[in-house]
């Protein structure tokens, strides 16, 4: 019981992660069909840019939060400028975007590991208190990382459920042409889809560095279990990719009670497939959009 | 010594660029025929070279593991797309790219069989001897080679005839109905092609293939490690095969020698930079080129534009 209720501790937190990048990641592919193969880099960036304002300059974490956020809002609108924009005024189909994502992740990661080299990074943060809770013991960072998901998930629950540009962003999900026509400013919501989606990957990756360790390939690492996230729940659905993070978080850490913990990532690909066949709609059961 | 003259070096990334362009060649059966887009292709050249390595450090004959691993590498294709074929394309992918993952893991925990991280020694058995026994018989000859010159010879050789294994196939009916299949899956149905079974088929084979890639690597490296059928190898595969065109063969041959250039034949530049920022610059050479590639010419330097769909 008490192995039981300090995984799915360890589950959340990690669930946290994956789910914060999969809406991110989510909300991007239902507005503009990009399957973004560098999501995870996006992430990973987001790592550094904390790294460089809290060690490099020694500001306080929080304002590396910020940084985060800034950095990769600013590169999801220069390559919606720069790369998506044209290509998809040139007609380019889901799988050519798919694999310009591909090329474009194998840039930014190798221009990290360019600039920074390949040792480990940790940001100035106390990874050592936690609190006993009688039965199960809590990190402060696990405290952090789920606190900071929550209060994410809720702001963007609200952003997409109250405001106007939420609402234009689910109406372009629905239909890009529809959307167009009755009278939505698309292009303003195409720029508030890559802040808003960036500014997720860049708290993701913020959360996954203090999480965990940051090198190049932090991100990339977590984009398959991002991906599985995003199928668990639904595709193109944030509330499900949500639901999706956490599952996967949860059954992983489940999983080391039966399994060697070096099987766990094994597992939630596992889940992922089992999810695809028996449930290919996502846990949700929404009926899946084509076309 | 001067690398540009230093012809081991040019061998080894040459014979690097053979065993891609099987691996390749495989991936082009099943994206460029059927329209499958395979991300874990690296699977199939896994269970290949791992075949083979267990096989003979289990002591079983090179000459009866290298087909069995071959054919192992065919059945697990069949396994993967059994139950995932009926998947939507980037469904699919993803799929594909986890069952890899999953098989990497696998082998890299059962440390007792596999070697794990530690690596599977002697895996390529008693290669090294004969090797050596065909050295003797051309220096016998008067004909001094390079130890490396055979394992070339034979990687070209393979590539070659699976490339003409492929052009044989593709003037018979089977590759007709899997195009029918590729360009309107419900029209090829209602005339009666089953295609399912045509999609199945192309993944076995083009697993068959990576297969052959995957013993011919282990020749090669002589150690099996798992962190050499990582998810990147299969995306290098794309960069290849992207690089050198969609439906071409000889766009394949071409690609895998630009890449394997790019990825290993670099080494003798000398840059004032430390070595892990060299390699970091190749690749993002490589990520540059498939940008490139997709933005402006999508069906490669020798493929045909109505070869391509990449509409998903």
């Amino acid at each position: 019981m008490d192995e039981l209720l300090q995984t799915t501790i360890n589950g959340l937190a990690s669930g946290s992660i994956y789910a914060l990048g999969a809406v991110g990641l989510s909300l991007v592919y239902a507005i503009l069909k990009l399957v973004n193969f560098a999501h995870g880099d996006f992430m990973t960036l987001g790592g550094y840019a904390a790294f460089v304002v809290n060690v490099t300059w020694g500001l306080p974490l929080v304002v590396s939060v910020l940084g985060a956020l800034v950095v990769v809002a600013a590169l999801g609108l220069l390559t919606e400028a720069a790369i998506w924009r044209p290509m998809r005024e040139r007609g380019a189909g889901v799988m050519q975007l798919l694999l310009l994502s591909l090329g474009f992740s194998f840039v930014l990661r190798n221009l990290i590991l360019f600039a920074w080299g390949g040792e480990t990074r940790t940001l100035r943060v106390d990874n050592t208190s936690s609190y006993d809770l009688g039965i199960v013991r809590i990190s402060l960072l696990q405290v952090i990382v789920i606190v900071v998901s929550a209060v994410a998930m809720v702001a963007v629950a609200l952003l997409l459920r109250r405001t106007y540009v939420g609402k234009s962003m689910r109406a372009l999900s629905d239909s890009f042409a529809l959307a167009e026509v009755s009278g939505i400013n698309t292009r303003r919501v195409v720029t508030y889809t890559w802040i808003l989606g960036g500014g997720l990957a860049g708290l993701a990756g913020f959360l996954a560095t203090i999480f965990t360790v940051l090198t190049p390939q932090t991100g990339w690492v977590l984009l398959l279990g991002i991906f599985a996230a995003i199928i668990l729940g639904g595709i193109g659905d944030p509330f499900g990719a949500l639901v999706g993070g956490l599952t996967l978080g949860l059954v992983q850490e489940w999983s080391t009670m039966v399994f060697a913990p070096t099987y766990k990532e094994a597992v939630g690909f596992a889940i992922l497939i089992l999810a695809l066949l028996f449930r290919p709609n996502g846990l949700l059961g929404h009926a899946t959009r084509t076309g | 010594m001067d690398p540009l003259l230093a012809f081991g070096f040019w061998a080894y990334v040459l014979t690097v660029a053979g065993v891609y362009a099987v691996f390749v060649l495989g991936l082009q059966v099943q994206l460029g025929d059927a329209g499958l887009l395979n991300f874990g292709h690296v699977a199939f050249m896994a269970v290949g070279a791992y075949a083979t390595g267990l096989m003979i450090t289990n002591g079983v004959p090179m000459l009866i593991a290298i087909p069995c691993a071959v054919a192992l590498a065919a059945l697990f294709g069949v396994l993967i797309g059994l139950p995932t074929l009926r998947l939507r394309g980037d469904f699919f992918a993803i799929v594909t790219i986890a069952a890899g993952e999953i098989l990497r893991i696998i082998i890299q925990n059962r440390q007792d069989e596999t070697g794990g991280t530690l690596g599977l020694r002697r895996a390529s058995g008693s290669w090294r001897e004969t090797n050596n026994t065909i050295l003797d018989w051309f220096s016998g000859r008067g004909i001094e080679l390079d130890r490396r010159v055979p394992l070339l010879v034979i990687t070209w050789v393979v590539a070659v005839l699976v490339a003409l294994l492929l052009r044989h196939i593709g003037r018979s009916p089977w590759r007709r109905a899997l195009r029918a299949v590729r360009e309107n899956e419900d029209a090829a149905a209602a005339v009666g092609k089953p295609v399912f079974n045509l999609k199945l088929q192309a993944l076995a084979l083009g697993a068959a293939i990576a297969g052959i890639s995957g013993v011919l690597f282990t020749l090669l490296q002589t150690s099996l490690y798992p962190e050499n059928f990582e998810p990147i190898v299969t995306f290098i595969g794309f960069s290849i095969l992207i690089l050198g065109g969609i439906g071409s063969y000889f766009g394949v041959v071409v690609g895998s020698i630009i890449i394997a250039f790019i990825i290993s034949g670099v080494r003798f530049l000398d840059f004032p930079l430390e070595a892990d920022k060299v390699a970091a610059l190749r690749y993002v050479v490589v990520g540059l080129l498939i940008m490139g590639m997709m933005a402006f010419r999508p069906q490669g330097i020798f493929g045909k534009r109505e070869e391509l769909h990449l509409d998903g």
